[in-house]
């Protein structure tokens, strides 16, 4: 999908974000855009800057520095102003258990002027989107994981924002229920709903996502679409290796093969490699173990995909 | 306005559906006044002991008697001994043959008793001495601006009318103002402002909860400004002060029969009562990083300003530095305007204590709110 540049169709514009705690830096210049209709994905490990960077977007904190504009209106921290455009599904389950599914909507319904019959019908609707009706009258606390999940996502979406944000909406959930999120999520896509979602799961951004932005370290290290982001690591496969001792050394003999383009440790006993061509590199691969006390117990290579992307780009596996 | 109202209200329904506020702030309270009240005026309390010093005015002494000591004998509450002099009733205070005397002067009275004593058996009783006490002394100061200082005529005719009559004395011994009001009432009162400051919590305090689960941040991701939420929160904390206070006086005026004096002033009491309550619950959580060390400042200074205020027990008659900081506390100045009200005096003997009260709200709130406002944020 292409960038927007008419104002009308750019649906968030984050120019120049930063923002410190202390003196640790937790968003650095971040810069992006949201076409109108566009599902954004914000994909970076835990402690990268989504939350934050999402935090600033939704004005909840003060920017030190740049500016977010939803729709044209620029949003600010502690100003009502722009808010009702947008839907906050925060990571946390932001619903009170002491309150039905319904009684919890017509609360947070309330909070954007969402009273009487059109509070009742909107609220039938979100239910319906997310599978939540049958159990509507029930306190919250009873539900499960996932219907948690989904009451939180349906409290975010009920004033019919013209942006939706999601904050690792599937964190902590059973595969069935995150399958049920995503459809949810995929459809309000597919309607037109422009949404910003973050994720440290890669099969998330790549299923849900028309453009993707890495982030870590509090920086943005990349945006574009899946295509354009793997287009970045040319041919290059990534070869996960398990070694039976010492995988940092393994690295370090690794990065000094031919076609190796960067070799890390992930952990004690996993070693990535981004390789050209790994089909043909991997007996070399092997090889250089041979005489050494570290065993290589298992290889998995990956097609190019976003992992490729993301540890060509950072240096590090993302990892859930 | 609306969507401060919408918070409120959604707040005050969920604390009334979780019980907290109704245990703590109407059923413990009420249980406990049930309770002290019953050892007040169980059956099984015996007759209070007043001495009654010799000489001084006779009209006062006779107005003395017949206005207010032999109803009070008649009705079983009291039991009189005369001594022949000041240091003989003295002693029989310090011995506790009685639990004060009279003294009767030419142109006033005064009350001897022995110092405070500190427990809650020996408290109730000094509470009930106390007020038995100012309410004989203060019919007789009636009788005698009734009667004038010389008269001795009109006596029997004054002492019917004594029932009346406002009943506030300057004690010679430790030169305090006492409570007129009844052991029962004093009881009912102490312990509703004790309560009132735990009751104020649930509002206030549940930013910081809010702010764990991660609801504040809903709400604040919402089209309402962070000050909205502040002034819900603490509307909260002040209606369920009110609700409180106004359910204990009414239970137990019902059920106990205390008597609190003129509603309007009574009511005045209350809301400012409340006010000053809530400020300092609004100071605490600006303070407070954790709902949890909250919870704890808010009890420690719940306990604090109730025992110095005299919820339980009067730290004025302690005397000293007790007597100072008694006077720093909503707990005493809320007493301190019941007493003004008691025997038929109008709303305007409450308003000193309520412009105290409303003070100590302003010094504390001020801070409070601007403290609080950090509290505000996801």
């Amino acid at each position: 999908m292409p960038i927007a540049t008419d104002v009308l169709d750019i649906a968030l514009r984050v120019e120049g974000l930063k923002k410190s705690f202390g003196a640790n830096v937790a968003v650095d210049d971040v810069w992006f855009r949201i076409a109108k209709g566009e599902t954004f994905g914000l994909l970076g490990p835990n402690g990268a800057g989504k939350t934050t960077t999402i935090s600033m977007i939704c004005g909840l904190i003060a920017a030190d520095a740049g500016t977010v504009d939803v729709y044209g209106t620029r949003i600010a921290a502690g100003s009502p102003r722009g808010r009702r455009l947008i839907g906050y599904v925060p990571q946390e389950l932001a619903i009170y258990p002491d309150l039905s599914g319904r009684d919890n909507l017509r609360f947070f319904g309330r909070l954007y002027g969402l009273r009487g019959a059109e509070a009742e019908r909107r609220i039938d609707e979100v239910l319906d989107v997310v599978a939540l009706r049958d159990r509507a009258g029930d306190r919250s606390e009873e539900y499960s994981g996932g219907m948690k999940r989904r009451l939180n996502i349906a409290a975010g979406m009920l004033h019919e924002p013209r942006l939706l944000i999601l904050d690792e909406p599937t964190v902590g959930i059973d595969p069935q229920s995150r399958n049920a999120i995503l459809d949810a999520v995929a459809a309000l896509g597919d309607a037109g709903l422009s949404v910003l979602y973050t994720t440290h799961y890669m099969e998330e951004a790549e299923r849900l996502c028309d453009r993707l932005a890495i982030m870590d370290g509090g920086k943005i290290k990349a945006t574009g679409t899946r295509r354009e982001l793997v287009s970045m690591v040319g041919k290059h496969d990534v070869v996960n290796l398990t070694v039976s001792r010492a995988a940092r050394a393994a690295a370090e003999g690794l990065r000094a093969l031919p076609g190796v383009r960067s070799a890390t440790a992930q952990d004690d006993r996993t070693v990535s490699v981004l390789a050209d061509g790994a089909a043909a590199l991997l007996p070399d691969i092997i090889g250089t173990f041979a005489g050494t006390p570290i065993h290589v117990q298992g290889v998995e290579v990956l097609e190019p995909s976003l992992d490729a992307v993301f540890l060509h780009l950072t240096g590090t596996a993302l990892r859930d | 306005m609306r969507v401060i109202l919408d918070i409120l209200w959604h707040d005050v329904r969920a604390r009334m559906r979780d019980r907290s506020a109704i245990i703590v702030g109407f059923v413990a309270p009420v249980a406990l006044i049930a309770v002290l009240s019953l050892i007040i005026s169980g059956p099984d309390t015996e007759k209070q002991p007043i001495g009654v010093v010799a000489g001084g005015s006779p009209t006062l002494q006779q107005a003395l008697r017949r206005g207010a000591l032999d109803p009070m004998v008649r009705e079983g509450v009291i039991t009189v001994h005369d001594y022949p002099n000041a240091g003989a009733a003295r002693k029989a205070v310090i011995d506790g043959d009685v639990d004060a005397a009279v003294l009767v002067g030419d142109d006033g009275l005064d009350v001897i008793h022995g110092d405070a004593p500190v427990g809650s058996a020996m408290a109730i009783t000094a509470a009930r001495a106390t007020g038995d006490l100012v309410d004989t002394v203060g019919r007789v100061i009636t009788a005698e601006r009734i009667l004038g200082a010389s008269s001795d005529a009109g006596v029997a005719a004054v002492a019917g009318r004594l029932q009346r009559a406002p009943s506030t004395v300057a004690l010679g011994d430790v030169g305090q103002k006492v409570a007129g009001i009844d052991a029962k009432t004093q009881v009912a009162s102490g312990l509703a402002t004790f309560f009132l400051f735990f009751t104020v919590q649930f509002g206030v305090l549940s930013l910081l909860y809010e702010r764990r689960t991660g609801t504040l941040a809903r709400v604040l991701a919402a089209p309402v400004a962070p000050w909205q939420v502040l002034a819900a929160k603490v509307g909260v904390s002040f209606v369920l002060g009110l609700l409180s206070m106004t359910a204990l006086i009414l239970t137990s005026r019902l059920v106990l029969g205390t008597h609190w004096g003129n509603p309007v002033g009574v009511a005045l009491l209350v809301l400012c009562g409340v006010l000053a309550a809530t400020s300092t619950v609004a100071l605490v959580a600006g303070v407070a990083r954790t709902p949890e060390a909250a919870g704890f400042a808010q009890s420690m200074v719940a306990l604090v300003l109730g025992i110095l205020g005299g919820s339980f027990f009067s730290m004025a008659r302690a005397g000293g530095a007790s007597a100072v900081f008694t006077r720093l506390t909503p707990h005493h100045w809320f007493g301190e305007g019941l007493v003004r009200l008691t025997g038929g005096a109008s709303w305007t003997a409450a308003l000193l204590p309520c412009l105290v009260l409303l003070a100590f709200a302003a010094v504390v709130g001020v801070p409070g709110a601007f403290l609080a406002r950090r509290a505000v944020r996801p």
